[in-house]
C-alpha cells in the first residue's frame, strides 16, 4: 500500500486581490508533483502554505500521520524547500551557513552536506552573497537535501539553470526520490523538465485548482483536436478550451475525454493528438494572452 | 536483457515506445519467460522518465497477459502469451509485405526484380 505524505483539503488563502479556492489534493512518497499555472495562479501562495509560512483561513494540510501542519512544529523537520529568497546569511561563509541552519533539523547530516557541495563543485568557504544565481539554487539544494527531508518545495528551481545543470538537477532529484522515498512538489514555468520527471500534475488558474491527475491521465485527459475551420461548429464551445486558427486551420483542446468517448465521429473528422504540457497548459489557460 | 532506448522525435507517446520495445525484446527472446523486468523505479531513473509512465507501460503489458506481477517483488515475463506475440507480428508483417508488393507492382517491377532486390538488401 502507498503511504501519503500530504494531503490537504479545502485550502482556501484570502488576499485582498487575489484568493487561492479550494485546494484538495493527496501526495503519495516517493512520488514527484508538479504545479503548473501562468504567472498569479496561486503557485507560490500553495507551497507558502504547505511550508507553514503563511496562514490560512479554511482547510487542512496534513502532514504524515495525518499530523496538521498548522499546529504541529514537528512536521517541518521534514519539510525541505528551494524559495526565493532563501533564509540564509548572506555574510557567512556556505559552511558557516550549514552549521548555523542545518542546527533547527534533527536529521541534519553534515557529511552528507559537505559531500553534495563538492559533487556541485561550490567552495564551501565562499560567502553566500557571492554566489551566482545557478550556484544558490545549488547550494540551497544540497542544504534541503541534508537534512533528508521526506518532502522536498522547489518553486522554480530550474529557472536560474543552464540546461546541463539542469539536467544533472533533475537527475539527482530523481535519484533522492528512489533512495530515500522522498516526495518533491515542484512548480516550474519549464514544462519540459515536469515532461520528464513528474508524476502527478496540478494546474491552477487564477487562484482555482483546474486540475490534479497523475500525468499520463492527464495527457489523455486532454487530446487537441485540429482541422478546417468550417468544422469547428460541430463542437461545443464551453467543452472546448482557447482557439488557435491559422488560416483556414484551426486547433483546440478538449476539457475531458468523455466529450471525445460521446462522440467517436470526432476522430475521423479532426486530427486528434495526446500533446504535453505546455500545450495543455497554453489550452486551458482563461484569459488574454 | 532488455534494452530500452527512448526517441523524442517518435510519434509514439513514452509509454507506448517502452511496451513497443518489451514486446520486441520477448519476441526476440532477448527477455524469456519468467524473467524479471527492471523495476518500474530503476527503468525511470535509468531512461529519466517519471515513475508514472514506466508503471502505465508495465500495467499495460500486464493488461496485455504479456508480463506478470508479484506483490512486493515486481514484474515478469509470461510464458504463454509470447507466441502468440508472434504470430501477431507475423501477421502485420504480412500485410505489410502485401502493401510493398503491390507498391512494386505499381512501379512495374516484376517477381524476379523483387527477388533479386531482396537477395541484395537481406545480406546487407
Amino acid at each position: 500500500m502507498e503511504e501519503k505524505i500530504l494531503e490537504v483539503k479545502g485550502l482556501s488563502k484570502k488576499y485582498k486581490d487575489f484568493k487561492l479556492q479550494d485546494i484538495n489534493f493527496a501526495l503519495d512518497k516517493g512520488y514527484i508533483m508538479g504545479l503548473i499555472g501562468r504567472n498569479g495562479a496561486g503557485k507560490t501562495t500553495l507551497m507558502n502554505c504547505i511550508l507553514g509560512k503563511l496562514h490560512y483561513e479554511t482547510g487542512s494540510i496534513l502532514l504524515e500521520n495525518g499530523v496538521e501542519q498548522f499546529h504541529e512544529n514537528t512536521g517541518k523537520e521534514d519539510l525541505g524547500f528551494i524559495v526565493e529568497p532563501g533564509p540564509f546569511f548572506p555574510g557567512e561563509t556556505l559552511e558557516e551557513n550549514g552549521k548555523m541552519l542545518g542546527a533547527f533539523y534533527k536529521n541534519w547530516d553534515s557529511d552528507y552536506f559537505v559531500s553534495l557541495l563538492k559533487r556541485f563543485e561550490l567552495n564551501r568557504d565562499k560567502l553566500y552573497y557571492d554566489l551566482s544565481k545557478g550556484m544558490k539554487t545549488k547550494f540551497q539544494l544540497a542544504f534541503a537535501l541534508a537534512h533528508r527531508p521526506k518532502l522536498l518545495i522547489l518553486d522554480e528551481p530550474t529557472g536560474g539553470l543552464d540546461p546541463v545543470f539542469r539536467r544533472e538537477f533533475l537527475s539527482m532529484i530523481q535519484s533522492e526520490v528512489r533512495d530515500t522515498m522522498m516526495s518533491v512538489i515542484i512548480s516550474t514555468h519549464l514544462t519540459t523538465d515536469l515532461d520528464k520527471v513528474a508524476d502527478y500534475i496540478m494546474m491552477l488558474d487564477k487562484g482555482t485548482q483546474l486540475f490534479y491527475m497523475d500525468k499520463e491521465e492527464m495527457l489523455d485527459s486532454f487530446p487537441v483536436l485540429s482541422g478546417d475551420v468550417e468544422k469547428l461548429p460541430l463542437l461545443d464551445k464551453d467543452k472546448c478550451g482557447r482557439v488557435r486558427r491559422k488560416g483556414n486551420y484551426f486547433s483546440t483542446m478538449l476539457k475531458s475525454p468523455e466529450y471525445l468517448k460521446e462522440h467517436p465521429e470526432f476522430k475521423t473528422e479532426f486530427q486528434v493528438e495526446r500533446t504535453s504540457i505546455e500545450e495543455i497548459m497554453y489550452y486551458l489557460s482563461a484569459g488574454e494572452m | 536483457m532488455i534494452q530500452i532506448l527512448l526517441s523524442n522525435t517518435s510519434n509514439l507517446a513514452i509509454y507506448e515506445q517502452i511496451i513497443a520495445q518489451i514486446k520486441d525484446a520477448i519476441i526476440k527472446k532477448d527477455a524469456l519467460p519468467d524473467e524479471p523486468l527492471p523495476s518500474i523505479r530503476a527503468l525511470a531513473q535509468d531512461l529519466q522518465i517519471s515513475v508514472i509512465t514506466t508503471k502505465r507501460a508495465y500495467e499495460e503489458l500486464e493488461k496485455e497477459g504479456l508480463v506478470y506481477s508479484k506483490p512486493g517483488k515486481g514484474f515478469y515475463v509470461s510464458k504463454s502469451k509470447t507466441e502468440m506475440l508472434k504470430e501477431k507480428r507475423i501477421q502485420t508483417l504480412e500485410t505489410q509485405m502485401i502493401e510493398l508488393i503491390r507498391q512494386c507492382k505499381n512501379a512495374e517491377l516484376s517477381k524476379e526484380d523483387m527477388m533479386s532486390m531482396l537477395d541484395v538488401l537481406y545480406d546487407e
